[in-house]
Order: structure tokens, then C-alpha cells, then sequence
């Protein structure tokens, strides 16, 4: 895939950190732009993979913990969650390809997150060097709020809706997402614990470069302890990204290929386990909880309400 | 007020981890420069020739917005075009200078050989390729200077017999570093 396809990663990227970097330097924000638009097609995809990774695996954290729902009663709670992948050394590099006419043999080199990127030399004197890290930080960053309501047949319902506008060069982002969690334990004999699975589906665009879906099913655990639920579950997830864009810039000689490129790509992030614990202070609800799979993601959300 | 108070707490709460130390922007930029290609045009009922034309090496970085630190060229490409004579199956002599230096000797490949756009640096092609790694030196020195120079291109060669009738496509392949 020619070169221009990678300005439709760089934007859609960009805007990711836009999102979550919201406080960032203009400068910051078009380097990552204009950082990923330089990678071949194929080193591009491993470029970006622990955004992509980071960004499904935060999309997919900090659902309701507690596997508590009763047969009936009233569940009505605002949260602020926020959740974030940590960013280690498997996310600061990968093994990418370099042009010709360097040996086509897989070098590593840095990630979005990671250092310097790596250089080649030929025996001709001539050099390429990859691209270089543009993100140094711990950990990527998330936060939505979510509403939940239940317990209706030992149902519960979690919604997620943020509309944000266009703003200045900013385009539109949303984000939808409807989970359905329902107790499993009040078919059980009694148990000493509470058990409930729950799907989870999720839309994510920002204005027309991208769009991306992820879904969750889970199986959850609780103990609850006066003020006190200790929480764990496992989940299967995914999360896709559709990164649409027509290249305006230049193409090499004699290259006519199409302009207009979509390009499908997936976070690795397929199972997790999680451990948690939350705190009910009448109306305030703390949670906080740790998630382990293909990258590891920390949540803490905020609630109010009963 | 009411969209307002919503988005300025989901803002809060992002702060809240943009706080945990985010850097963005760390490293210095590596970008793909604008290839720059200059055609040469060969015709000539000799079997000999020896043309010339110039490349703005300024066009390498025309695109950017961003301040350029430094250039450095990673790939020279040779693309025969228009060729009316002699066959595809000829084999000639060539040598490509730049501002006088040689950069390659090119012995004993035919014209189809470059029919797709060919490095001068590929391994398949090391032993019809000699590359002088002084001319590589001086193209990068000349990379260096600010503001980027006009450089001639070169190409001199013979083939068996005549007529020559075909265009010569030198493209240069650079990487530009910007300032972080």
C-alpha cells in the first residue's frame, strides 16, 4: 500500500490523543499526525497497534464491578470513570520492514510510545531511519461517565453517551455505548457469593476518519462487606477501528493509485481478567479495579446515587 | 450550561490522568521527503551520449510546514521510459554523475532491466552496479546546506550500436528530520 495511505492512521490517530490528551500542545497533537502519515502500510499498523490496543482495552474497562443485582429494587447511579492502559516496554517497540533497497528483514524499532527509532545502514553508505517515539508516558489515558439503572428481574442497564461538538479544527467525537448485565446467583442455591454476566456494546466516531466498535462479555464475581465489594470477573472483548480518509498530498512518480483509503484495523486485547474493589458511602461510590490480558488496564470511577 | 457542565466534567476527570505525565512530541520528526526526479531525455543517432538536467533538491521539502533540521537521501532510482530504440534487450554502459562526481557505474544490464523503477543500491543488482561512496558523502553535504541547492544530474554511456532514442528517470528518496 502506498505511502499516503498512512496519512488516514495519522489523522485518525491524532484525534485519538486528541480525545484523551485533551490538555496537550497544539504542536504535540499535529507531530503525531504528521508522525504516522511517514510509516509504510504494513510498519504503520505496527507503529499505532498499542494505541489501538490501549484505546480498546480503556473502551472496554470500568463497567460496573459489583455482580450484586437484586430481583427488584432501584438502581439509579451516575459515574466518572476513568481507566487507562500502562504503558511497558512490550508497548515501546516492534519489528518493522524497512524500503528498499535495505535487506527486507524485520528490525526493531519504536512504537508511538516508545524511544529513537532505529537505523539502517547500507553497505552503499546510504541510511533510513524509522520513525521515533512521540509518546512518552506510563500510562494512556480514558474517561467516560455512565449511567446505571436497574434491578428490574435482576437486570441492570448501563449507559454511556458522550456528545462532544466540533471545536475549532476539532471534529465531532461520540461515544454510545449499552451494556445488560443480569444476576446469575439468584438462580443458584445460596451461594456466598454473587455472580452476574453482562454484554457490553460500544460505537465510537470521530467526525467522518473514524469509527470503531468494540464489544464485551463478561462473567462477574462479588463479595460485598458492610461498606466493601470485592470484585472480579473475566471478559472477552474486541474493539475495530474503520480509519476512512482521502490523501491530498503528494505521490511518487507516476503513482496513480486511489486516493480515497479505508483501512480496518482491531485492538489485540481479546480476554481479561479483572480484580477489584469498591466502597459505598451512602449516596458516593468509589471504585477502583486492575485488568490483566494482552495490556494492563487500571480503572477508578466516581458515582453518585443509590 | 447544561452541555457545558457535562463536557467540562468529563474534561476533569481526563486532567486527572494527563496529570499521571504525558509527554507528547519527545523526538525530533523522521518524515518521507517529496521523491524529486529530473528526466533526462536521450536522442541521438550515435551509440554514444551524454546528457544533463538539474534537481531542485528544495522540492524534497516543499510540503513541510514543520522546521527542517536535516535531509538525508536513502535511495537513488533509474526508470528507462519512452524508449523507441534501441530494443528492450540491449545492453549498455552508464554512469551517472552528480555536479561532476560520479555517483554509479552501471555495466552489462539491458534496458529491461529498468523498465520498473530500479534502485541503484539493490543487492540483485551489485555486481552490473559499482556505487562510489564519495558521491553518497557529497550528496548528503549537499543536503545539508540551507538553503537546499540546484544539483545537475549527469548520465553518460554507450550502447553497441545506435540510434538512442529514450528517456532516463533519476529520482532521489530522502528523509527529512524536523525540529522537535
Amino acid at each position: 500500500m502506498p505511502l499516503y495511505t498512512k496519512k488516514i492512521v495519522s489523522r485518525a490517530s491524532l484525534i485519538f490523543l486528541l480525545v484523551v490528551f485533551l490538555f496537550s500542545s497544539s504542536s504535540g497533537q499535529n507531530s503525531i499526525e504528521e508522525t504516522i502519515e511517514q510509516l509504510s502500510s504494513d510498519n504503520v499498523r505496527g507503529y499505532i497497534q498499542p494505541l489501538l490496543d490501549g484505546f480498546g482495552a480503556n473502551i472496554n474497562s470500568g463497567f460496573p464491578g459489583s455482580a450484586r443485582i437484586r430481583s427488584s429494587g432501584l438502581t439509579f447511579r451516575v459515574q466518572f470513570v476513568g481507566m487507562g492502559m500502562l504503558v511497558g516496554d512490550s508497548e515501546k517497540t516492534f519489528f518493522a520492514t524497512p524500503p528498499q533497497p535495505f535487506p527486507q528483514e524485520p528490525v526493531e524499532t519504536a512504537t508511538i510510545f516508545g524511544g529513537e527509532g532505529t537505523t539502517v545502514t547500507h553497505q552503499s553508505g546510504v541510511r533510513y531511519k524509522f520513525q521515533n517515539g512521540q509518546v512518552d508516558t506510563r500510562i494512556l489515558p480514558f474517561a467516560v461517565p455512565q449511567l446505571t439503572v436497574g434491578d428490574f428481574f435482576g437486570t441492570q442497564l448501563t449507559l454511556r453517551y458522550v456528545p462532544l461538538p466540533s471545536i475549532s479544527d476539532f471534529p465531532e467525537v461520540n461515544l454510545f455505548g449499552l451494556g445488560v448485565r443480569h444476576s446469575v446467583s439468584q438462580y443458584l442455591p445460596v451461594t456466598p457469593i454473587d455472580i452476574a454476566a453482562g454484554v457490553f456494546y460500544q460505537t465510537f466516531s470521530i467526525g467522518e476518519f473514524m469509527d470503531s466498535k468494540a464489544m464485551a462479555l463478561s462473567l462477574q464475581a462479588s463479595k460485598t462487606l458492610l461498606l466493601l465489594t470485592l470484585y472480579g470477573g473475566v471478559q472477552y472483548e474486541t474493539a475495530d477501528v474503520n480509519l476512512s480518509y482521502t490523501y491530498t498530498g503528494p505521490l511518487p512518480p507516476g503513482d496513480t493509485s486511489d486516493r480515497n483509503i479505508s483501512l480496518d484495523l482491531r485492538g489485540d486485547n481479546r480476554f481479561r481478567v479483572t480484580a477489584g474493589a469498591g466502597l459505598a458511602l451512602g449516596i458516593l461510590h468509589l471504585h477502583t479495579d486492575i485488568s490483566f490480558g494482552a495490556v494492563t488496564v487500571v480503572s477508578a470511577g466516581l458515582g453518585f446515587g443509590i | 450550561m447544561k452541555r457545558t457542565f457535562f463536557t467540562g466534567t468529563v474534561l476533569m476527570v481526563i486532567l486527572f490522568f494527563v496529570a499521571a505525565g504525558c509527554d507528547v512530541s519527545v523526538n525530533p520528526l523522521v518524515f518521507d521527503g517529496s521523491p524529486i526526479s529530473t528526466r533526462i531525455e536521450i536522442d541521438t543517432e550515435q551509440n554514444t551520449f551524454e546528457y544533463s538536467n538539474s534537481i531542485n533538491l528544495n522540492a524534497a521539502v516543499v510540503d513541510f510546514d514543520d522546521v527542517v533540521d536535516s535531509i538525508s537521501v536513502y535511495n537513488v532510482t533509474l526508470k528507462v521510459e519512452n524508449r523507441l530504440s534501441p530494443s528492450a534487450e540491449t545492453p549498455f554502459n552508464a554512469y551517472l554523475y552528480i555536479d561532476d562526481v560520479k555517483l554509479a557505474d552501471i555495466n552489462g544490464l539491458t534496458f529491461a532491466a529498468f523498465e520498473s523503477e530500479q534502485s541503484l543500491f539493490t543487492d540483485e543488482l551489485l555486481e552490473y552496479i559499482t556505487i562510489n561512496l564519495n558521491s553518497v558523502e557529497s550528496l548528503s553535504t549537499k543536503l545539508a546546506q540551507s538553503p537546499l541547492p540546484t544539483v545537475n544530474v549527469k548520465v553518460a554511456g554507450n550502447v553497441e550500436e545506435g540510434p538512442l532514442t529514450f528517456d532516463l528517470l533519476v529520482t532521489l528518496y530522502t528523509q527529512v528530520y524536523t525540529t522537535p
